[in-house]
């Protein structure tokens, strides 16, 4: 999430659009900007199960990262080269993880408001904030994601759950659907093509600027404090 | 001293959970505002702005700073009049508890 943030700052700074490819290096479960950590997560199943629990700057809802089952993707770029209207935003940023559960063989759609979804059910969510005239999209790519440890560990209630109903019910991965198992080799190579179809992009593999290193380095302590994950 | 909580949830269909919570004295001053949920707010800080501000102030004086903050963002998820009926009804509801109502 650091090193997210600092790349927003480093595209304001006239650095290039960059799109990011991660994994988590331990289980963890992001929240959004606006969420109380304990209406949205089983705070104690986190704490024994050793998942960690991070806020975002990007609004939306919780989403847990398996590193043993999703990759996440963050875009950044100037507000000049998405589309004016939120929505629209969303579907054009999240045009790479459709188009990679495509090439993988998935009849995946986006869904507003923000969500990837194969016959209806979610694979990919999508959180984005604007800033200094920049926008920073983040989303998950579920290719093999532990869908029961998921619902486990984020709670739903509220108007959310009598509108929606349970988590597990609504999520699926790619190997859930295909019937065969996606490893994250597969699924990096189809993220990849799939940022470059989907964003009519040329993609060209780089290292963080130093500037954008350092950056991360010094926000790095913010997401660490338990004042910026429990704010709410 | 006994503090009045009000909280009110919504979920627009296809849109996104705002949800306000309003703590006040007896007084009908406001302790605590919490503003959560999953929808969007750009920029963000309006809101947060909001909830420190409207401490210490009358109830009544939330429907106004509420108004003009969400003037200030753009809201994905929920459209700023629902947000805003959010607001009013917490309010309604902390001041048929407390002795300024």
């Amino acid at each position: 999430m650091a090193m997210d943030e600092a790349l927003l700052f480093s595209v304001a700074m006239g650095g290039p659009p960059t799109l990011r490819l991660f994994v988590f290096g331990r289980p963890t479960v992001t929240v959004g900007y606006f969420q109380r950590v304990e209406e949205v997560v089983d705070v104690g199943l986190a704490q024994r199960e050793g998942i960690d629990i991070v806020r975002r700057i990007t609004g939306g809802g919780a989403v847990y990262h398996d590193p043993s089952g999703e990759i996440t993707y963050s875009v950044v770029l100037p507000e000049t080269r998405v589309p004016g209207d939120v929505v629209e935003s969303f579907k054009y940023l999240s045009s790479g993880v459709v188009e990679a559960a495509r090439i993988l063989g998935a009849p995946a759609e986006f869904a507003p408001l923000n969500d990837g979804v194969i016959a209806g059910k979610k694979f990919s969510g999508q959180a984005q904030t604007r800033r200094f005239g920049v926008v920073l999209q983040h989303g998950t790519f579920m290719y093999a994601t532990d869908l029961d440890r998921l619902a486990e560990v984020l709670r739903v209630g509220g108007v959310k759950l009598s509108s929606r109903g349970p988590v597990r019910a609504r999520v699926t991965t790619l190997s859930e659907f295909l019937g065969r198992t996606i490893t994250k080799e597969e699924a990096l190579e189809a993220l990849i093509e799939g940022f470059k179809r989907g964003l009519s992009a040329e993609i060209h593999e780089g290292t963080y600027t130093e500037i954008e290193l350092r950056l991360a380095s010094e926000l790095k302590w913010k997401y660490r404090s338990r004042e910026w994950v429990f704010m709410r | 001293m006994k503090s009045l909580v009000a909280r009110r949830e919504v979920k627009e269909e296809g849109g996104k959970v705002f949800s306000v919570e309003l703590e006040s004295d007896p007084e009908c001053r406001t302790v605590g505002l919490r503003i959560s949920g999953d929808f969007f707010a750009f920029p963000p800080e309006p809101l947060d702005s909001l909830e420190r501000d409207s401490v210490g102030r009358h109830v009544l004086e939330l429907v106004n700073l509420a108004s003009r903050a969400l003037s200030e963002v753009t809201l994905v998820g929920v459209s700023r009049e629902v947000a805003l009926s959010v607001f009013k009804s917490v309010v309604e509801e902390v001041m048929t508890k407390c002795r300024g109502g």
